[in-house]
């Protein structure tokens, strides 16, 4: 994924509201497929190259994404006896990953459009 | 099957659980507010999740933990929830103040200024006083008994700086009031209080 290499530079700090933006987008992709909670979804970012640029930011971010009502949350009991907070999706939140996807798409094909030239 | 001892942060993973929920008192988020048993619950399960799997702390809270303490309280920023909380605590006071000045009028049959003016004024400066600098502090002092020397060291120092002030005020106000007059505006007070908030 080259947009890492690109947006997380040594130059660039990791909390700057460009990352927030992106890895929100990419939060409620993940969270639009399937049902996820805090921990898991820090897991899948990390998989997915986003090692060092999550830390510290996803439980932040989870709870602008909620308090923007782009996502709901479900408590449940879990074996442990634990509470565990499930994510959903909401479809303000549906709507808003659509537009982060054109956008990603367009800056995509700028920013190599330019590093190409 | 519940097991307490597979559910309980132990270490690092429970200073951070601490310095969280430290810094958001100091922040005057308090314990019992909904925003604050969610950050709790939310923390527990993703540190206790972080602890079972050897994740580092880092991972969930980052390399500067203030930092991500401030991100936390900037999405507490309903003002309805802030001012709703600052007279929740302003009635307590009142009531306190109340409770106070009837006992005195019960059992001296009046009660002087002074108690009253170095009452509001003292315990409005200690909170202040305290929660400015424990915000401060507090996450530099790890652990449940650090953090309880930190307030004691903090309130010491409250006391020193405001004893003057405290000695001052019983020297120059001491007037002899009704205590039950006292106890008529302070329920006044907690009505228009109570009205406000509901508004």
């Amino acid at each position: 994924m080259h947009y890492i290499v690109i947006i997380g530079g040594d130059k660039l700090e990791n909390s700057t509201q460009v990352l927030k933006g992106i890895l929100e987008g990419c939060i409620l992709s993940i969270i639009s497929k399937e049902e996820t909670y805090g921990y898991e979804l820090l897991i899948k970012l990390k998989n997915n190259g986003f090692k060092d640029m999550v830390e510290g930011t996803i439980y932040p971010l989870l709870l602008r994404l909620e308090k923007k009502e782009l996502i709901t949350s479900e408590k449940r009991e879990e074996q442990n006896g634990m509470t565990r907070k499930y994510f959903h999706v909401t479809e303000t939140g549906k709507k808003e990953l659509n537009d982060f996807k054109i956008y990603w798409d367009t800056l995509y094909v700028n920013v190599n459009k330019i590093l190409k030239e | 099957m519940k097991d307490p001892i597979l559910n309980k942060l132990t270490g690092n993973y429970l200073i951070a659980q601490l310095d969280i929920l430290s810094y958001l008192q100091s922040c005057n988020i308090p314990p019992n507010n909904k925003f604050s048993i969610e950050v709790e619950d939310d923390m527990r399960d993703m540190l206790l999740s972080a602890q079972e799997n050897g994740t580092p702390i880092s991972d969930i809270v980052g390399n500067d933990i203030k930092n991500f303490c401030e991100d936390i309280v900037q999405n507490y920023n309903n003002k309805r929830a802030k001012s709703l909380d600052i007279l929740r605590k302003l009635n307590f006071d009142l009531c306190f103040l109340l409770l106070i000045a009837l006992l005195i009028q019960v059992f001296e049959g009046s009660i002087n200024l002074s108690i009253v003016v170095t009452f509001s004024l003292t315990w409005i400066l200690y909170k202040y006083i305290l929660n400015f600098f424990y915000k401060r502090l507090c996450l530099k002092f790890k652990g449940l008994k650090n953090k309880i020397i930190c307030i004691l060291l903090i309130f010491l120092g409250s006391v020193l700086c405001l004893f003057p002030i405290e000695l001052i005020i019983i020297k120059y106000c001491d007037f002899r009031l009704n205590g039950y007059y006292v106890v008529i505006v302070c329920f006044l007070l907690i009505s228009v209080v109570l009205m406000h908030a509901k508004n």
